[in-house]
């Protein structure tokens, strides 16, 4: 920070609290992330949901997620990503427990959480900025805070023409998950190996993805009322259960054609193991994961 | 009897120093003062109407401690006014909502008394008469508001020659020249430009700038004054002001990346007729024209929000006065608004916060999406009339305000493909009494007391078919005050004031999860605030002079009939202000003191992880329930004064905000999983150092 460098003019320091915590780092077991094969349908079919559960190597890996849909729809004044009412068991539908489990969604999927207005005269649901629809899938780990999954539901669309509707269910193909290329690490330009990272040092990682993966997919523009492609974006989400990374998510814009992502891990200074989390999700809702086990050398 | 006189007679004795209602006539019998500072005031009791009126020269104002020259700063000080959070600029009177009060310059309304970050007044003190406040129950010469009135007077400009004022600090240059080419035309031109945004980029910390936006604004007014015949002028007046604000937070996540780019701006164009006649009846006609502009461009990471209002805005003001008995004073006046707004918006319902949201600092609003264009137009035609009616110590103005509402929206359910738009017209009407009394119960003491019911049209931004309802009808409020004044000394005056303010059909949210179409705002919120205040004014006595202004009051918020009641968002229990200022020589020391309660919040009682987003959301328990810790900052001001001959004169002044460097919290932070829970505080010292040069 400068100082003030013109007397009686400003004295103004940093304002924000300190809190030294770091969100990168996986301290106790809770769940990451979620990914549904396939990634998008309609409401009613069968999905496979498979739960990215991070525990660090210090803690028993006996974990095993609960798994509810919760049917409560958000209302319009909630700024957050569900209801309230998703905490109470009163507006859950249990799928399952275990790591995976499959299900269909529900069936009303499109109406409490989509476009379909249960009446006329309702207001339809907003789409997120992808012009997707989700259904709330709530997952338990013990001990961890409640997690959400928002499933993409393959709706209709509000406020549009015939001809624009039908346009659009022609061009839009439901989206699909990425998948992460292999991890690249390096310390000082050489190949790291994981199983030997010296204590202390800096690993240069690198993920990356394929084209493919950052699919183009049909947009409905309210505004101009006209069907437009779009590009996903692209986000790396990185955890550790022991040393520093530089930045917790890094990714790439809409715009940015680059198909990878950097991000430095400082190793702890003390040897031991080490656990590394992936996770790539594009902008509609897909996903990838990864884990790695490190063990740090003296 | 002279006008002068009789008026001066009306506002005879006890209370607080007021600027003459009629300063062109009151000037003509006032001594010669070159200075462009020259002013009349008068010190006298306040007329029975807007009994809650607190007015100040300009002139003294500005050279209050925490004004930083700015005379219409000195409102933060007055009883009744809730302190703003810092760099937020709002006008919290009596506990209403900022957008409920209303803002006026020569009777023509304008958007904003602050630029933003509420750093500086939007029109230029040095054009100044008077600063006046009227947190509520105000006469029926004014509606469309069912909060407060702010007025500032524009003053009469020197006769001779030609006159110039600069000002140079720490904030801002501005400047002022006025000239008089003729016995009968005199003009004023000024300016003001805002380089804060550049000094604290050089001397501060870079992460201040991103809790405290500092705009880049500007503001100008000219003014002509023609004299006509005796007694009688026209003024043409242009006022303009803008601010721009652009911030942008990089990151490596595309999903965390934020920018915000504002800008928001007016203008307005007035004439001013004016007439004294010999029996003492008077006219006033003020028709006007004008334009207002506010532009927000924002993206959290891939969300788009942005909202792009332009208005047009008409008016006229007209209003006869006259005596029809020796104690009976008419006024009978005409008050016309229209506003024809285009709009367009995108992003989240959410997004821009209304009152009454629950929202936690730092919390990525929601990614939910959707747009709209839209036009509204409202017109407000609003006879009135008033009597003021002294019989004996008593002095009665009841007033009649009959307020007609044409309120018209483009699109009565949202755009589907090209189909037609079917528009939305509603007329509405409101008849407004309101009655203030004043009853001196002796040379020293009286008491007052006025009511009142108000309304106000939707805001435009409102009647939107998607985001708002189109349908919506006015708000309304009903005032009561209840006073006591009592002058202890002949510069000494105490003051106390107990309020109520009822206000219902208020705009608020939906709040059920399936709102009807085009219904996402219901007119369904009542609410209440109610209070006292007390302010100890010394007027200049050996030089010293000053006021001490406490309110103690609670406002309260109900949403629905079925929701419970809730504490207003702005509401502050406990405001205290000391403000005291000592002229030595030369030289002037003042210091202000303020102490305010932490305005509520709503606590964090857990989170939840947003898989999709991969980041954790808070999960909030009552609303409204906590609140961030009070309030206190010592200011003090030094000034000196160097005469140049000639009449010049050059002002030199140094104002140190919150002197003791306390740090206080403008707001809660959060840490990534809402675990822990610290304090943002405001700046901990801002030094202001200036000139100001008066020719």
């Amino acid at each position: 920070m400068r100082r003030a460098a013109i007397p009686l003019a400003f004295a103004a320091c940093a304002c924000r609290p300190d809190f030294n915590d770091d969100p990168a780092l996986v301290t106790a077991a809770r769940v990451l992330a979620v990914k549904s094969e396939p990634a998008e349908a309609k409401p009613g079919v069968p999905l496979q949901f498979t739960g990215f559960l991070a525990v660090p190597p210090s803690l028993p890996s006996s974990a095993s997620p609960i798994w509810n849909f919760c049917i409560a729809p958000k209302a319009p004044t909630v700024d957050n990503v569900v209801s309230p009412a998703c905490l109470d068991a009163a507006s859950l539908v249990a799928v399952g427990e275990g790591s995976t489990v499959t299900a269909p969604t529900p069936s009303a999927a499109c109406t409490l959480f989509g476009p379909n207005a249960a009446a006329s005269g309702l207001r339809p649901r907003d789409p997120d900025v992808t012009g997707g629809y989700f259904q709330p899938l709530r997952v338990d780990l013990a001990g961890a805070d409640p997690a959400f999954h928002l499933q993409r539901v393959l709706c209709g669309l509000a406020d549009a023409s015939a001809d624009i509707a039908s346009e659009f269910g022609h061009a839009y193909l439901p989206n699909e998950n990425p998948h992460l290329a292999p991890l690249i690490a390096t310390i000082a330009g050489d190949d790291a190996d994981f199983s030997h990272i010296p204590a202390g040092a800096e690993v240069e990682l690198a993920v990356s993805w394929s084209a493919a993966d950052a699919e183009s997919y049909a947009y409905f523009d309210r505004a101009a009322q006209l069907i437009t492609t779009r590009r996903e974006s692209m986000r790396v989400a990185w955890y550790a259960s022991a040393g520093k990374l530089d930045v917790q998510s890094s990714g790439r814009a809409e715009g940015d054609p680059a198909l990878s992502s950097n991000n430095v891990w400082t190793a702890p200074t003390n040897p031991g193991s080490a656990k590394l989390w992936i996770v790539l999700r594009d902008s509609r809702g897909g996903v990838d994961f990864a884990t790695h086990d490190l063990e740090v050398a003296r | 009897m002279s006008p002068v006189s009789h008026q001066a007679r009306r506002f005879r004795t006890a209370g607080l120093v007021l600027a003459a209602g009629f300063a062109r006539a009151a000037r003509a019998q006032a001594p010669a003062e070159p200075a462009l500072a020259q002013e009349v005031v008068v010190s006298g009791a306040r007329p029975a109407r807007d009994a809650t009126d607190v007015k100040l020269a300009a002139a003294q104002a500005r050279r209050e401690p925490g004004t930083q020259g700015d005379p219409v700063k000195v409102i933060e000080s007055l009883p009744g006014v809730g302190r703003a959070s810092f760099g937020s600029g709002q006008l919290v009177l009596w506990g209403a909502a900022p957008e409920d009060s209303r803002v006026f310059v020569d009777g023509v309304q304008i958007p904003q008394l602050f630029h933003g970050s509420g750093i500086r007044s939007t029109i230029n003190g040095d054009l100044l008469q008077s600063v006046s406040l009227t947190p509520g129950a105000y006469g029926a010469d004014y509606g469309r508001g069912i909060g407060g009135l702010v007025r500032l007077e524009t003053r009469d400009l020197p006769r001779v020659g030609s006159h110039a004022v600069v000002d140079l600090n720490t904030l801002d240059g501005a400047a002022l020249v006025s000239a008089a080419p003729s016995e009968r035309v005199r003009f004023a031109v000024a300016f003001r430009y805002g380089w804060l945004d550049r000094v604290l980029n050089a001397v501060s910390a870079p992460d201040v700038g991103e809790f405290f936006a500092v705009p880049r604004y500007r503001d100008y007014q000219a003014k002509v004054q023609i004299a006509l015949r005796d007694r009688e002028s026209l003024d043409l007046a242009v006022l303009g002001s803008s601010d721009e604000l652009t911030r942008a937070v990089q990151h490596s996540d595309p999903g965390l990346a934020r920018s915000l780019a504002t800008s928001s701006s007016f203008e307005r164009v007035y004439l001013r007729y004016r007439r004294l006649f010999d029996d003492g009846a008077s006219v006033e006609v003020v028709p006007w024209l004008g334009w207002d502009s506010r532009r927000s461009d924002a993206n959290f990471g891939a969300n788009p929000a942005e909202l792009e209002q332009r208005a047009l805005r008409f008016g006229l003001r007209a209003e006869h006065r006259s005596r029809i008995l020796p104690s009976v004073t008419v006024r009978v006046g005409l008050d016309f608004d229209g506003t024809r707004a285009d709009l367009s918006r995108t992003g989240s319902l959410l997004i821009p916060a209304r009152e009454g949201d629950v929202t936690v600092f730092g919390q990525p609003p929601g990614d939910d999406s959707n747009s709209d264009k839209w036009r509204a137009a409202a017109l407000n035609l609003a006879p009135y009339v008033t009597v003021d009616w002294d019989i004996g110590p008593l002095t009665l103005a009841p007033g009649l305000r009959f307020d007609g509402y044409l309120l018209e929206a483009s699109r009565k359910t949202p755009r589907v493909g090209q189909t037609p738009a079917i528009g939305q017209s509603a007329l509405a009407t409101q008849f407004e009494p309101r009655l203030a009394a004043r009853f001196r119960l002796s040379s020293r003491v009286t008491l007052f007391g006025s009511a009142g019911l108000y309304s106000q049209p939707p805001a435009a931004a409102d009647l939107s078919a998607v985001f708002g309802t189109p349908t919506l009808g006015p708000e309304s409020a009903s005032h009561l005050t209840l006073g006591e004044s009592v002058e202890i000394t002949p510069t000494l005056a105490a003051q106390v004031t107990g309020f109520y303010r009822s206000l219902s059909e208020l705009t608020v949210r939906e709040p059920t999860p399936t709102p009807r179409l085009a219904n996402s705002l219901v007119s369904s919120g009542v609410g209440r605030s109610y209070g006292v205040q007390i302010l100890v004014r010394q007027r200049p006595w050996h030089g010293f002079f000053g006021w001490l202004a406490y309110t103690i009051s609670r406002s309260e918020r109900r949403d629905t009939p079925e929701a419970g009641e809730r504490l207003f968002d702005y509401d502050q229990p406990n405001v205290f202000t000391l403000v005291a200022s000592k002229e030595q020589a030369s030289w002037t020391f003042g210091a202000r003191f303020r102490y305010a309660s932490g305005a509520p919040r709503t606590p964090v009682i857990g989170a939840l992880f947003d898989e999709k987003h991969d980041r954790y959301q808070p999960l909030v328990g009552s609303q409204n329930a906590d609140r961030l810790p009070d309030f206190w900052q010592l200011d003090v001001r030094v000034d000196r004064k160097f005469w140049l001959g000639n009449g010049g004169q050059l002002l030199a002044y140094v104002e140190l905000l919150n002197v003791t460097n306390h740090a206080n919290a403008e707001e809660y932070g959060y840490n990534s999983d809402y675990t822990q829970r610290g304090v943002i505080s405001g700046l901990p010292l801002l030094g202001v150092v200036g000139a100001r040069l008066e020719l």
